[in-house]
């Protein structure tokens, strides 16, 4: 690994993400070979000789899903790191598709914390982080102690707060006169 | 602490707000008239007269709740703006936060000398306020407080005096750009298109029965000729709309500087003005197809944080134009450099020292096209097989050409204009990040340029995909506030490059404070 996109030394995210992340996985691919059994039950219906065992199509759809989703929840929890700066926040993550990406804390709009049901039972909260004129989130780190997400929250709000000044317009300019309309 | 003043919009907007109600309740109107007008209905019981005040209350009422519940004030340096009856709304807006002003006058606005106005802030994409409508005199007072300046005389003759005029095309230049404006590629599309559906039309006259077949026989010659010149004439049609509609839409067209704002005005039928202060532009862009490249005019583009979204479609006012970041539609090549520095006074961006892209990203195109012309190909050769069975003989008959060499030539062409995007894009790719402004130039067929100050950069990114791994590229990714072109992105950069600019930009980025109100 060259020094540039070594992450080595970066956080990682908890380690019961690993296992949100399965159950997640395990879940997506019972519900996707559930919808799997219409198809299956069309063809065996319709073709005289149907060469495979009953429900053969949903099951191994179910095996391709998890069996493939699990590796890579392995190898994505490796490859999803985070770095709390001086003044950034640095987010690495991706297995086939990597990316790196930097926000500086005086660009940082607000923060979300949010967490599902699984989640909560795990004791993860997601962080999000915003900057100005982005709909979705710049970054988000996507699970954390819950201590772990309240500090990195504080700790870039809190610096965020420390280095804008105060608004150099409204502090400089007074608000304008009320108006004076010629047909009030 | 003094009560805020809130002032009414002008009365006459229930006039103008008539389409509108109109368009809205046009289901319910029809409905009204059907029930009346039908043989047996109410109106036998009720009368004409009935009719006409139950369709005159469907119309009139709206506008007038409005009227009455719509106001603005201008309170200890925020915008006020309540609205609504049964919900109530109250909405302040800081007057620091407003990235741009629009004025917007339909035909009928004009008649009766009236004026929308709508304030964008950096929130979300639409108009963060829409005041309609106000007299003329109204809406440039309270522009010139919201802007921040003073409320100056609002005569006719001193607004004329008091700015200085930027750019103002010619007709000829507006009717060059109507002219050279997308339909290129519609043209050439429709022609190609023409030419794939061709074929396909011959062989399903051949399979249909023979009865169509008859039919398509005795089609004389002369009727595909008269199809070409039936499209012909289509595209010609079209191409001389789209000349007219840019002449109605930008007639009159002027960019003008006053106290720190571009003031653009517009229109022909339709009147459109806006002001957009300079400091809050966040990214400029240029582009420029080959036919306007060859006109040498291009067309330039500011983006603020605010809305301006391209052609939205408001329903806040049917006549209401539509609004892109767009600076002036049309540009000759000589003025560039001169608006350059306007839009982004600190910096030098007139001889950017460009740099290219890695080499190897024609090797990258070639081994991104790979998997997707294996897949075709293969995909290809499946169904021939299919069609090749015994079970499925005489159905459809391949050309023993197509069905020896159709997948490797499908490949093989695939595969070449992957090599063709590569080099194109090789040679095409260009950027630069020279006095703190990250610049781009980018394609060939539709060249664009985009500047993004580093003072306006909100995230950086670097990215890689499997491809790019293989050769060591990355993509660099810069987003601004602005919501059109938010990124500026630089593709197939050796990866220790990369993320030099990465940093560099990232670390220059820090330096200011807000960028959404600072000016660079």
């Amino acid at each position: 690994m060259n020094g540039a996109t070594d992450i080595s030394g970066w956080k990682h995210l908890h380690e019961n993400v690993r296992k949100l992340w399965r159950i997640s996985n395990l879940i997506t691919g019972v519900v996707v070979a559930g919808f799997a059994v219409i198809p299956d039950l069309i063809i065996r219906k319709s073709a005289d000789k149907w060469p495979l065992f009953p429900f053969a199509i949903p099951l191994v759809v179910l095996v391709l899903i998890v069996g493939l989703g699990q590796w890579i929840v392995g190898r994505s929890f490796e490859c999803y790191r985070y770095e709390l700066g001086e003044d950034d926040l640095a987010v690495a993550k991706g297995v086939f598709w990597k990316s790196w990406r930097f926000v500086n804390r005086n660009r940082i709009q607000h923060v979300d914390l949010s967490s599902g049901p699984i989640a909560r039972a795990l004791g993860l909260v997601h962080v999000s982080v915003f900057v100005g004129g982005m709909q979705a989130a710049a970054v988000s780190i996507p699970g954390l102690s819950t201590h772990d997400a309240e500090m990195l929250r504080s700790k870039l709000i809190k610096a965020s707060a420390e280095v804008i000044p105060p608004d150099p317009m409204s502090a400089t300019t007074p608000p304008p006169a009320p108006p004076e309309f010629p047909n009030g | 602490m003094a009560e805020p003043v809130y002032h009414r919009i002008h009365p006459l907007t229930m006039v103008v707000e008539l389409p509108r109600v109109i368009k809205q309740l046009f289901v319910a109107i029809i409905l009204v008239i059907f029930q009346f007008t039908r043989k047996g209905g109410l109106s036998e019981e009720l009368g004409f007269e009935v009719v006409a005040a139950a369709l005159g209350a469907l119309v009139i009422v709206p506008p007038l709740l409005r009227y009455y519940s719509f106001g603005y004030a201008i309170h200890e340096g925020k915008l006020l703006v309540k609205s609504g009856i049964l919900q109530k709304n109250l909405r302040t807006i800081p007057l620091d936060r407003i990235q741009n002003i629009n004025l917007t006058r339909s035909l009928l606005h004009r008649i009766l000398g009236l004026v929308d106005l709508e304030i964008e802030t950096a929130a979300g994409v639409k108009a963060e306020a829409s005041i309609s409508a106000l007299t003329d005199e109204q809406a440039h007072v309270l522009k010139a407080q919201l802007m921040g300046t003073k409320v100056q005389s609002f005569s006719r003759v001193d607004r004329e005096l008091d700015r200085t005029v930027i750019y103002r095309p010619t007709v000829k230049e507006l009717l060059l750009v109507g002219a050279s404006e997308n339909r290129a590629g519609a043209m050439i599309a429709a022609v190609l298109g023409f030419g794939a559906f061709q074929p396909m039309l011959q062989s399903f006259f051949e399979q249909e029965g023979k009865q169509v077949a008859r039919s398509a026989r005795s089609l004389p010659p002369a009727g595909w000729q008269l199809i070409i010149a039936g499209i012909f004439v289509f595209i010609l049609i079209g191409w001389i709309i789209s000349i007219i509609s840019a002449f109605v839409k930008y007639y009159n067209f002027e960019l003008s500087q006053k106290d720190g704002n571009l003031k653009r005005t517009y229109g022909l039928i339709n009147h459109f003005e806006n002001m957009l202060p300079i400091k809050r532009i966040q990214t400029v862009h240029i582009d420029q197809n080959f036919i306007q490249r060859w006109l040498k005019i291009c067309k330039m583009y500011a983006a603020t944080a605010g809305g301006m979204v391209q052609e939205k479609k408001s329903e806040a006012n049917q006549a209401q134009i539509a609004t892109a970041p767009l600076l002036t539609p049309v540009l000759r090549d000589d003025m560039r450099d001169s608006l350059l520095k306007t839009a982004l006074p600190k910096a030098d961006v007139s001889n950017p020292e460009w740099q290219p892209v890695s080499k190897n990203t024609i090797y990258r195109h070639l081994r991104t096209g790979l998997w997707p012309s294996l897949f075709f190909s293969g995909l290809m050769a499946v169904v021939f097989w299919i069609y090749r069975q015994p079970f499925t003989r005489g159905v459809v008959k391949i050309q023993p050409f197509w069905d020896q060499f159709g997948p490797y030539l499908t490949f093989t062409g695939l595969m070449l204009l992957a090599l063709l995007s590569g080099w194109i894009y090789w040679k095409c790719a260009r950027w630069s990040d020279a006095h703190s402004v990250i610049i781009t130039r980018l394609g060939w067929f539709k060249r664009r340029w985009n500047y993004l100050p580093m003072d306006k950069v909100q995230l950086v990114s670097v990215s890689q995909s499997p491809a790019q791994r293989w050769f060591k590229l990355a993509t660099v990714d810069f987003d601004s506030a602005a919501p059109t072109f938010q990124k500026t992105e630089i593709d197939d950069m050796p990866i220790e490059e990369a993320f030099a600019l990465a940093k560099r930009v990232h670390t220059k980025s820090g330096d200011s404070r807000d960028s959404l109100v600072d000016g660079f």
